[in-house]
């Protein structure tokens, strides 16, 4: 039984990061296109790909749980870290990735992609630096080294188990 | 070692899908868009993820094949059944990849392939033609084919049935 649910967990796996790579195509995409024609193209394409990522990650994050439990695994600490780093990334994220593409996006729908951050907050500071919009084109590479890295991660953690 | 070469091949499959997402999707897009632009931006798209597509690839076979030949796996059936599977599902997407898109590409005046090279942007047709060749893909067979494919990869390697 706990290979069928590893199965499911890792088949999950595999349904999301192929969602999840519509994402990063368009995030690198919207740096070429200009038009607004087509930044609302690639903006449709990740309304679609919103719609159904959400069950993939649910099916992930459920069986993942479970298999902690039919493992007895939430003893060790490698689980731990792994469920740390994979929210530290959702917010890093959606922060980010959100910021980039509310500025791209901005001209073709009032849909807002990230958090809202109040105006005169640290946190709003932080996003709207100057050295933030000196860098902006770079925002796709560092998504991608930031998401790369951590997916490595968790997966090292869940295949070797260090602690 | 052995689980080095396993770990390696696991993340170039995860990375293998992040780089065929953006193709994925996009067919279905294509689909329904009648705008002649939109559909360009829409081909264009796995034009963005082809190196990471090729790279992911090309890790997950080599390491697949390395792990092979460490874990002595080579005298069992699910591995050859794998990769007959893997080589059957390149061969029938690339053949429709060829047959379809890059005929929409050809028609909406894009670079397309074919002849096995790159040829040069054309003068586009006219609308009702390059419809009628969109009119003609067939997004949900691929993604069947290709997701139920990979499942099977998946369990034929996690349980090693023969």
């Amino acid at each position: 039984m706990y290979q069928l649910v590893l199965y499911v967990h890792v088949a999950s796996a595999m349904a999301y990061f192929l969602f999840h790579g519509a994402v990063a195509s368009v995030t690198f995409a919207l740096k070429r296109e200009n038009s607004d024609l087509q930044r609302q193209a690639l903006s449709e394409v990740l309304d679609g790909t919103y719609r159904l990522a959400p069950l993939s990650l649910l099916t992930l994050l459920v069986s993942g749980v479970l298999l902690g439990f039919m493992g007895r695994w939430w003893r060790d600490g490698w689980i731990w870290a792994s469920i740390m780093t994979l929210v530290a990334l959702a917010v890093f994220m959606f922060v980010i990735g959100g910021l980039y593409f509310d500025r791209r996006f901005e001209a073709v729908d009032d849909q807002p992609w990230g958090a809202e951050i109040p105006e005169g907050t640290t946190a709003h500071r932080l996003v709207y630096h100057p050295l933030m919009a000196r860098h902006h084109a770079k925002i796709p590479i560092l998504l991608t080294i930031i998401g790369v890295g951590g997916l490595a991660l968790i997966l090292w953690l869940m295949m070797f188990k260090p602690f | 070692m052995y689980q080095w070469v396993v770990f390696i091949h696991v993340l170039g499959v995860l990375l293998f899908m992040l780089a065929h997402g953006g193709t994925t999707v996009m067919t279905f897009q294509l689909q329904k868009e009648r705008d002649l632009d939109r559909m360009r931006t829409l081909l264009d798209l796995s034009g963005y993820s082809w190196p990471a597509f090729a790279l992911s690839f090309l890790l997950l076979l080599v390491s697949g094949v390395a792990a092979g030949f460490m874990g002595r796996w080579w005298g069992q059936g699910w591995i050859w059944t794998s990769l007959a599977i893997l080589i059957g599902m390149s061969v029938y997407m690339g053949w429709s990849s060829r047959v379809h898109y890059h005929r929409l590409r050809k028609v909406l005046g894009m670079p397309y392939f074919e002849g096995s090279r790159d040829q040069p942007a054309l003068e586009p047709a006219n609308e009702g033609e390059i419809l009628a060749v969109r009119d003609m893909l067939r997004p949900l067979p691929l993604a069947v084919l290709g997701f139920g494919g990979t499942l099977v990869i998946l369990w034929l390697m996690m349980f090693k049935p023969f």
